[in-house]
């Protein structure tokens, strides 16, 4: 193909996706935790990186 | 497959950016979906028999919302959910047609798989409920509440999975699984799709509301599978332009 690669959309619904759908996973880990008995600052900050991580893909595979 | 649907795959599938991974984007939505599931079943302690009838009518309610969203919302121009419209009509039916219904690798999940943020959306909207029931001391019906509609969602991407998968050889003989196939692959006649087969997981409220491609009991469109006996002699037919000959006749 030729010319500047052309987007499936605008990178917004992939933005405001990619960041609910982190805070969806960073409150559904902190459940798990819980309930797993694992708390304090090491499994959420995991999840948080989990979380950001998740994020950051749909953001960049714009999905 | 015609020219016009070929041309719009690979114009689709360049488009779909190098960073994307089908098997991630099924895995996510899978393990978010299923993670839900896990911890609201721990929530639930000593649960009374009626607290277990809110599955069987969240059952009904998401069949009849599952076929009104993709009726009135994903075939309408509807403002404010213009976007969905726009995927799924202007998309998803131009990437698959009754004539060839099925991805051709894993990159095309981005085309049949519903992005995350919609589990997460349906999470939410079920929430609501849930917690007003908590609040009514039904704490436990909250929780089942959550867990059917999360499930649920997760059946319709596994059933729309099965409609647009390539090799049938093992979906043809499931039962439900071969009937939504047959099913949603006639909605994808062009001629038909803004008025039948709008169920993607069981085909009950196409049944009720009139607009299945079937003239039959419920239980048979439920168990029917690949039959074609029953289909409808008065449905549209489409009407073909140049851009739909077909790439293999040339």
């Amino acid at each position: 193909m030729s010319g500047p690669r052309a987007k499936i959309k605008t990178g917004k619904a992939s933005l405001i996706g990619g960041i609910a759908v982190g805070i969806a996973s960073m409150i559904i880990w902190a459940g798990i935790s819980r309930e797993l008995g694992y708390v304090g600052m090491v499994p959420m900050g995991l999840g948080l990186l989990v979380s950001a991580g998740v994020a950051g893909w749909i953001r960049v595979a714009d999905l | 497959m015609s020219r016009r649907q070929a041309a719009f795959r690979d114009d689709f599938r360049a488009r779909i950016a190098p960073a994307y991974f089908g098997w991630a984007h099924v895995a996510l939505i899978f393990v978010l979906g299923a993670s839900c599931i896990w911890y609201a079943a721990r929530q639930i302690v000593g649960p009374v028999w009626y607290e277990f009838l809110v599955i069987p009518f969240a059952f009904c309610v998401s069949n009849v919302f599952e076929w009104w969203l993709h009726k009135y919302i994903m075939h309408r121009p509807v403002k404010g959910f213009m976007g969905i419209y726009k995927r799924h009509v202007l998309a998803h039916h131009q990437f698959f047609t009754d004539v060839e219904p099925t991805v051709d690798n894993t990159r095309d999940f981005r085309i049949v798989f519903f992005p995350p943020y919609a589990l997460v959306a349906f999470m939410a909207i079920s929430v609501v409920p849930a917690f007003l029931l908590s609040l009514v001391g039904l704490a436990n019906a909250g929780w089942l509440l959550l867990i059917t509609n999360v499930a649920l969602y997760l059946n319709y991407e596994t059933f729309h999975y099965c409609c647009h998968v390539k090799d049938d050889s093992v979906v043809r003989h499931i039962p439900l699984v071969n009937s939504i196939r047959r099913h949603h692959i006639a909605h994808h006649n062009p001629a038909i799709m803004m008025e039948r087969n709008f169920n993607l997981t069981y085909p009950i409220a196409d049944w009720f509301f009139g607009t299945s491609d079937l003239r039959c009991s419920l239980l048979k469109h439920v168990f029917n599978g690949y039959d074609t006996r029953s289909v409808r002699t008065d449905l549209k037919r489409v009407r073909h332009s140049a851009g739909d000959v077909r790439v293999a006749a040339e």
